[in-house]
């Protein structure tokens, strides 16, 4: 356990960052749905008011999209952490009490979920294949198995960021990788990481007292 | 007391683990979702060896992939991630800090402009997110050191905004709004309409406050030390630079209350436009698009894993006889139809204390809408509007949550405030700022209680053509 001589990775689980990095790489990929989707509907809206003809198909491809994004998004938001917490008892726990936290909730809340919801979801979507479902509207798309497929495949890989979650957690608990380093509650880090807040920079040119400058900001 | 079923026993048991499990700080989403799961274990359980009837097993919760579907092909809920994404590149565009600057320079007169502007921009740049935290963390990040700086006291510029940041989850186009909608089966452009008159009312009391503040206790809301006379040039540079982000926002709302374009049309276009407008100002590049698109997943990713965990906990809830229950106990407590609706505001208001907006939409309002409809209200809907009474319940759930988020000592914005303050700032100095405008918010609450046509009036008066 060199701790100080892997400070700058942190001393990275490889297995935990390989699983992570796929979430990553697909959820980020997806992400770029989002900027389609608008896309769409600016293509959509165009033909609605401009050629007064409203295209099904860019209807039910708007949701394709949204659709895609944001369920990969779950995954990826198991991966770096940044769902919703309640916050109120969690900020004043022990690191220790956290991770035991953590490891039975994904044990016992987490994975049945997922598991369940993955092992229902491939049948459905077998169901769908065989009929060769179409959208219910006639000039809808068709191949509604191809869309109804991203539960499964979304699920699958929410699976996957929750056994990196696992394995980190109890990685972590039992002292054999190094702790995030993380200053604030659950909530206030995300929304600092999410918008790139540096709130410590803020204050240099306010001429308040010396302490101002301290980095070290827990304890009050 | 009305007698037990058995199966009652498994609803009161299924919201007591997720309270209980809540508090343990697991990701909301997955409590709710695990919760569901467990608790589909349980009924099949006690249906085998106890006396339960609700017929689960582990084939019922094959409905679940199903209603996860029914999210995803959602085509309202498409404007969630729009107006996200919109928010946020309003943000990466640089506006508010352009209005901030030159605005203070017009209010650079006035005993207590500097928090009128913060104000103002809480209430113009309101669309940024809608996500209660980020909200009042931006406007902390952009106004707390400006204000620190011209010596205003701690408590009114803490106090301004916390405020001013809660007020963007309920001024549209907010997303919350759009859950809400969803929720009760009432149209997103109704409660965007509903939302202008409260939402303004409270702009309006916090800046009368802070302008009367500033007029009796003219020590603590100071003039900047270098202000200079208002020029003409001062005022046109304002216009200059509120005219863009207006317009913008202006069109968003004005296409969905003139019934130009639909709600997740509108919300597109906004996207788009937001990117034009930083684009315009040369804060558009690749690496900003990627970190907003990559975001934008990110948010409304954590709000859908909640829609996600909520479905799956309602559908077994309701496979166990939970909606029947919440529906007797409620009106079982002969509080009258006014009585009832205090009685869940004030629920309400307690869940807000620890709970999101979007968790509360998602878990309480499906539950609460087919009682509030069932109660008989007579709101005016002059006619025009659909479910005026839901309309009207959704908006005093709205400002009732936003007082919620500010009420110490736990109230949400509080901590999230805290996060991005200055170190000598502690907790107290921001709970004595925020009691004033608390008492603001309950005026307004009982404003919007009692003359319902602040609501559905503006609804009417646009469908009325």
């Amino acid at each position: 356990m060199s701790h100080s001589a892997t400070k700058k990775s942190g001393g990275r689980i490889p297995v935990v960052d390989m699983l992570n990095g796929i979430v990553k790489r697909i959820a980020e990929l997806t992400a770029w749905l989002n900027v389609v989707l608008i896309g769409v509907i600016i293509v959509s809206v165009i033909w609605r008011y401009g050629f007064n003809n409203a295209l099904v198909e860019l209807e039910e491809l708007t949701w394709h999209l949204y659709a895609i994004a944001f369920m990969f998004g779950i995954a990826y938001c198991v991966s770096n952490d940044s769902h919703i917490r309640v916050d109120l008892v969690h900020m004043n726990v022990s690191r220790r009490t956290q991770h035991i936290i953590e490891i039975l909730g994904i044990v016992i809340l987490l994975l049945p979920f997922l598991i369940s919801i993955l092992d229902h979801s491939l049948s459905w979507v077998a169901d769908s294949y065989r009929v060769d479902e179409h959208s219910s509207s006639p000039t809808g798309l068709p191949h509604r198995w191809i869309i109804k497929g991203f539960v499964p495949a979304a699920f699958l890989l929410m699976l996957i960021a929750a056994l990196a979650r696992l394995i980190q957690e109890v990685l972590l608990l039992l002292h054999m990788g190094t702790e995030p380093e993380e200053l604030d509650p659950g909530r206030v880090t995300m929304i600092k990481k999410l918008f790139h807040v540096h709130p410590e920079a803020l204050y240099r040119d306010v001429d308040a007292p010396a302490e101002s400058t301290h980095k070290d900001r827990q304890g009050d | 007391m009305m007698g037990l079923e058995p199966e009652n026993w498994l609803v009161i048991g299924m919201f007591s683990t997720f309270i209980l499990l809540l508090f343990t700080g697991f990701p909301v989403a997955w409590v709710l979702a695990g919760t569901g799961i467990l608790f589909a274990g349980v009924a099949y359980l006690t249906d085998n060896y106890w006396e339960t009837a609700t017929g689960i097993d582990y084939n019922s919760l094959g409905l679940l992939v199903g209603r996860i579907y029914d999210i995803m092909n959602n085509w309202v809920l498409v404007a969630l991630p729009m107006f996200i994404f919109m928010g946020l590149m309003l943000d990466k565009s640089g506006v508010a800090e352009r209005m901030m600057h030159s605005m203070q320079k017009l209010f650079g007169n006035v005993k207590g402009g500097l928090a009128i502007t913060v104000t103002l921009i809480g209430i113009i740049l309101a669309a940024s997110t809608g996500i209660i935290g980020a909200s009042v963390v931006l406007l902390g990040v952009m106004s707390l050191p400006i204000m620190m700086k011209q010596r205003y006291n701690k408590s009114l510029a803490l106090g301004t905004v916390a405020a001013s940041g809660c007020l963007g989850i309920l001024i549209p186009p907010s997303i919350m709004l759009v859950i809400m909608g969803d929720q009760l089966g009432v149209s997103v452009g109704d409660l965007f309409m509903g939302a202008v008159f409260p939402g303004l009312i409270l702009g309006v009391l916090y800046m009368a406050y802070i302008l009367i503040y500033g007029l009796l206790r003219p020590e603590d809301a100071p003039l900047a030390s270098d202000h200079q006379g208002v020029t003409w040039a001062d005022i046109g540079r304002v216009f200059l630079d509120i005219i863009p982000p207006a317009i913008l926002i202006f069109a968003v709302l004005g296409s969905i209350f003139m019934g130009i374009a639909t709600v997740t049309e509108a919300s597109g276009v906004g996207a788009f436009g937001a990117a034009v407008l930083a684009a315009a100002y040369k804060r558009f590049d690749f690496t900003v698009l990627k970190e907003v698109t990559i975001n934008t997943m990110n948010t409304s990713a954590y709000i859908f894993a909640i829609f996600v965990g909520a479905t799956v906990f309602a559908l077994v809830l309701r496979e166990c006889g939970g909606d029947e229950l919440i529906e007797s106990v409620l009106t079982g407590m002969g509080l009258g139809p006014y009585g009832l609706i205090i009685f869940v505001l004030s629920v309400v208001f307690l869940l807000g204390f620890f709970l999101d907006w979007i968790e509360i939409s998602l878990i309480i309002l499906p539950l609460l809408g087919p009682v509030i409809k069932g109660l008989g209200l007579d709101i005016n809907g002059y006619g025009v509007v659909d479910n005026p009474e839901l309309v009207w319940f959704a908006l005093l759930v709205a400002v009732t949550l936003q007082t919620s988020f500010l009420t110490p000592p736990v109230g949400f914005a509080l901590f999230y405030l805290k996060g991005v303050c200055p170190p000598e700032v502690k907790l107290v100095d921001i709970y004595k700022g925020v009691v004033p405008f608390i008492l603001l918010q309950l005026v307004g609450l009982a404003l919007v209680f009692i003359f319902p046509a602040l609501v559905t009036w503006l609804p009417a008066v646009a469908y009325g053509n």
